[in-house]
C-alpha cells in the first residue's frame, strides 16, 4: 500500500492504524463520559423536562464530600482497610495455579470450578446468592450469614466446641470462602502466565540439577513478576471498584437515588484518584523486583 | 557416569514424593474445589426444591424431594412470551460472540504497537488508557448513555456491542503478553520483509493465542453478564437474561423457583466457553528454541 515510503515511516503508519479502531471505542465510550462526569463534579445538576441543566459551583461539591460529609472519609479508610487481602489473594491464587499447571486426571473439571467465580460472581447469580446466603455483602470482614447463624455454628455446638473456638472456625471459612470468590481471574492470569515460561528453561535446570525447590524461587517466581504485578493491580482495581463496596453503594444512591448527580461524580472523582494513589505507590513498591526475561 | 547415577537416584526420589504429593495436590484441590463450586451447588439444589422447600428459612443445604417443576415452567413461561425464547438467545449469543470477537481483535491490533512501536507520546497513551481500568464504571454510566442517544444507538444491537469494544482489560493484558515476545520473533520477520500487518497477524497473534483467549473468555463472560437493560427497550431485541429479569421480577416470590433455575441455564454458556477455550489457554508458547545471540 505504502511501498515508496521509508521503512520507519511505514511502522508509524501502521501503528497509528492498529490502535485507532480501538481507541475509537474508548475516546467515545469511555474517555468522554469520564470527562463529562468529571465536568459533572464541579456542578450543581438538576434534571428539568429538557434534559439535565447544570449550574456551576466550582468545588463546594469536593469541599463537601472532604469536610462536612462525614461517611465519605470513613468509608474510604474502610476500603483501604480491605486492601490487606490482596497479597492472601495474589499467593492464594499463584499456589492453585501452581496445582492447576500439573497433570492429573479431571483437570479440566478443575479448572473450569477454579473459574466459576468468576462467571456467578458477576452475574445475575449474584444478587439472589446475597439476599440468600450472604446476610452481608461479599466484602465485609464479617462472616457470611450461612457460615454463623445457622450453617456451621449449630453444627460445632452440637459437637460442643467452644464459642470462642466456633468463632474463630467460622471466621477461617469465610475468609477462604472470600478469598475463593476474589481469585478467580488471578488464577487465570497466573495459569496463562506459568505456561508462558519456555519449558527449555526448566530442563536446562534439570540438567543442572536444580531441585523443584530452586526451580520454583529461582524460575518460577522471577519469570512471573510481571504477572505478579497484573495481578497485584487487578486485585486491588477489583477491590476498589467491588459492587457490594459500601463506597460503591454510596456513590450509585447519590446518583441514582438521591439524584444528586454532580455530587456522585465529585465523590467518584475523590475516590478514583485514591485508588489512582494506591495503585502509583504499589507500582513504585513492586517495580524493582520485576524481572523482565532476556530472550 | 556416576553423575548418571546420581541423577537416576534423584529421579527415583521424585517419584516417590510426587506420589504422596500428588495425594495432597488432589485433597487440596478437592477442598477449595468445594468452597469455589459452593455457589453453583447452591443454586443447582435451589432450582430443584419445591416451593415449600424453597421457602424454608434457614436455607437447607439439600433436598428432600427433587422436583424438575421450576425449570417445566420456566419454559412454560418462556413459551408463552410474545417474542419467541429463541430470539432473545439468538440476540444474546449475537451481541456476547460479536462484541467478544471485536474486541479482542481490535485490542490486540491496538496492543501491538504500544507493546513493540516506539512513537511519541505511547507511555502517556498508555497511562490514559490505564485510567479506564481504575474508574468506577457507575459514574460514567450516565454520560456514555447520553452519547449512546445521541449517536442513535439506542434500542439496537450496537447500543450493547460498541461500548464493550473499547474496554481497557482486554488491551492492559493483551500488551503485558505481546511484551514478553521476543523480539528477535518480530525482528527476523521484518528481515524477511514482512510488512506490519503480516507481522501482527502471522507471527505477534497466533504466537499470544492463550492472552487472546484468556482475554476472550474474559470478555465473553462480561459481557454477558453485564448485558444492561437500559440500552434497550424494543422487546424483539432483548437479551436473556434482561427477559429471565422481567419474568422473574413480575412476580419475585412465586416465581423465586423459576429464577433459580433461569439462572442455572444462565451460567451455562459462560462455563462452555471457558471449558472449550482453557486447554488453548493453558497452551505453552510455541518459541521456546528461540534465543538472542
Amino acid at each position: 500500500m505504502f511501498k515508496k515510503l521509508p521503512y520507519h515511516t511505514k511502522k508509524k503508519i501502521y501503528g497509528f492504524l492498529f490502535i485507532t479502531p480501538w481507541l475509537v471505542g474508548f475516546l467515545l465510550f469511555f474517555a468522554v463520559p469520564f470527562v463529562q462526569s468529571c465536568v459533572y463534579g464541579f456542578q450543581d445538576l438538576k434534571t428539568t423536562v429538557s434534559g439535565m441543566e447544570g449550574t456551576w459551583v466550582g468545588l463546594s461539591n469536593f469541599s463537601y464530600a472532604l469536610f462536612r460529609d462525614t461517611q465519605f472519609i470513613i468509608q474510604c479508610a474502610g476500603s483501604l482497610r480491605d486492601l490487606i487481602t490482596v497479597p492472601l489473594i495474589l499467593v492464594y491464587s499463584l499456589c492453585f495455579a501452581l496445582l492447576l499447571k500439573k497433570e492429573y486426571p479431571g483437570r479440566t473439571l478443575m479448572r473450569a470450578i477454579a473459574f466459576l467465580p468468576v462467571i456467578i460472581g458477576s452475574g445475575v447469580l449474584m444478587d439472589i446468592m446475597k439476599t440468600d446466603v450472604f446476610s452481608t455483602s461479599m466484602n465485609s470482614s464479617e462472616t457470611t450469614y450461612l457460615f454463623s447463624a445457622s450453617g456451621l455454628t449449630g453444627f460445632f455446638e452440637s459437637m460442643g466446641l467452644s464459642a470462642g473456638l466456633i468463632g474463630f472456625i467460622n471466621n477461617v471459612i469465610s475468609k477462604i470462602f472470600d478469598l475463593t470468590w476474589r481469585s478467580g481471574v488471578q488464577i487465570l492470569l497466573f495459569l496463562a502466565g506459568l505456561h508462558n515460561i519456555p519449558s527449555y528453561v526448566y530442563e536446562a535446570a534439570d540438567i543442572e540439577g536444580a531441585n523443584a525447590l530452586e526451580q520454583f524461587f529461582k524460575i518460577t517466581l522471577p519469570m512471573l513478576t510481571p504477572m505478579i504485578l497484573l495481578n497485584a493491580v487487578y486485585s486491588v482495581i477489583d477491590i476498589f471498584s467491588d459492587y457490594g463496596n459500601a463506597i460503591i453503594q454510596m456513590i450509585y444512591n447519590t446518583a441514582f437515588t438521591n439524584v444528586r448527580f454532580g455530587y456522585a461524580s465529585a465523590l467518584s472523582i475523590l475516590y478514583f484518584l485514591m485508588v489512582a494513589v494506591v495503585l502509583v505507590v504499589l507500582y513504585l513498591a513492586m517495580k524493582r523486583f520485576i524481572v523482565h526475561a532476556e530472550d | 557416569m556416576i553423575k548418571m547415577k546420581k541423577r537416576k537416584k534423584k529421579l527415583g526420589i521424585d517419584n516417590r514424593r510426587s506420589k504422596i504429593g500428588n495425594g495432597l495436590v488432589i485433597f487440596l484441590l478437592l477442598v477449595l474445589g468445594a468452597f469455589m463450586a459452593f455457589p453453583l451447588y447452591y443454586t443447582l439444589i435451589q432450582s430443584i426444591k419445591p416451593s415449600e422447600e424453597l421457602f424454608q428459612f434457614p436455607p437447607r443445604l439439600y433436598v428432600l424431594r427433587p422436583t424438575g417443576e421450576h425449570y417445566t415452567e420456566l419454559f412454560q413461561l418462556m413459551s408463552n412470551l410474545w417474542v419467541p425464547f429463541s430470539r432473545y438467545l439468538f440476540n444474546t449469543l449475537f451481541v456476547s460472540i460479536l462484541g467478544t470477537l471485536l474486541h479482542v481483535i481490535l485490542a490486540g491490533m491496538a496492543a501491538y504497537p504500544l507493546a513493540k512501536h516506539n512513537f511519541p507520546g505511547k507511555d502517556a497513551l498508555f497511562a490514559i488508557i490505564l485510567l479506564g481500568l481504575m474508574f468506577v464504571g457507575q459514574v460514567t454510566f450516565l454520560p456514555s448513555f447520553i452519547i449512546i442517544s445521541k449517536l442513535k444507538l439506542l434500542n439496537t444491537y450496537w447500543a450493547y456491542i460498541l461500548p464493550n469494544i473499547g474496554v481497557s482489560l482486554g488491551l492492559f493484558l493483551m500488551k503485558q503478553f505481546i511484551e514478553q515476545l521476543p523480539d528477535s520473533l518480530i525482528e527476523a520477520a521484518r528481515i524477511d520483509g514482512a510488512n506490519e500487518w503480516k507481522i501482527y497477524f502471522q507471527i505477534v497473534f497466533p504466537n499470544v493465542k492463550p492472552a487472546t483467549l484468556t482475554v476472550f473468555i474474559f470478555q465473553f463472560v462480561n459481557i454477558w453478564n453485564g448485558l444492561s437493560k437500559e440500552l434497550v427497550y424494543d422487546e424483539q431485541l432483548k437479551v436473556v437474561k434482561v427477559a429471565l429479569e422481567q419474568i422473574s421480577a413480575s412476580n419475585a416470590y412465586a416465581r423465586m423457583g423459576s429464577g433459580m433455575a433461569g439462572s442455572v441455564l444462565l451460567m451455562i454458556p459462560p462455563i462452555v466457553v471457558f471449558i472449550l477455550l482453557q486447554r488453548h489457554v493453558v497452551e505453552t508458547m510455541t518459541f521456546a528454541g528461540l534465543k538472542e545471540g
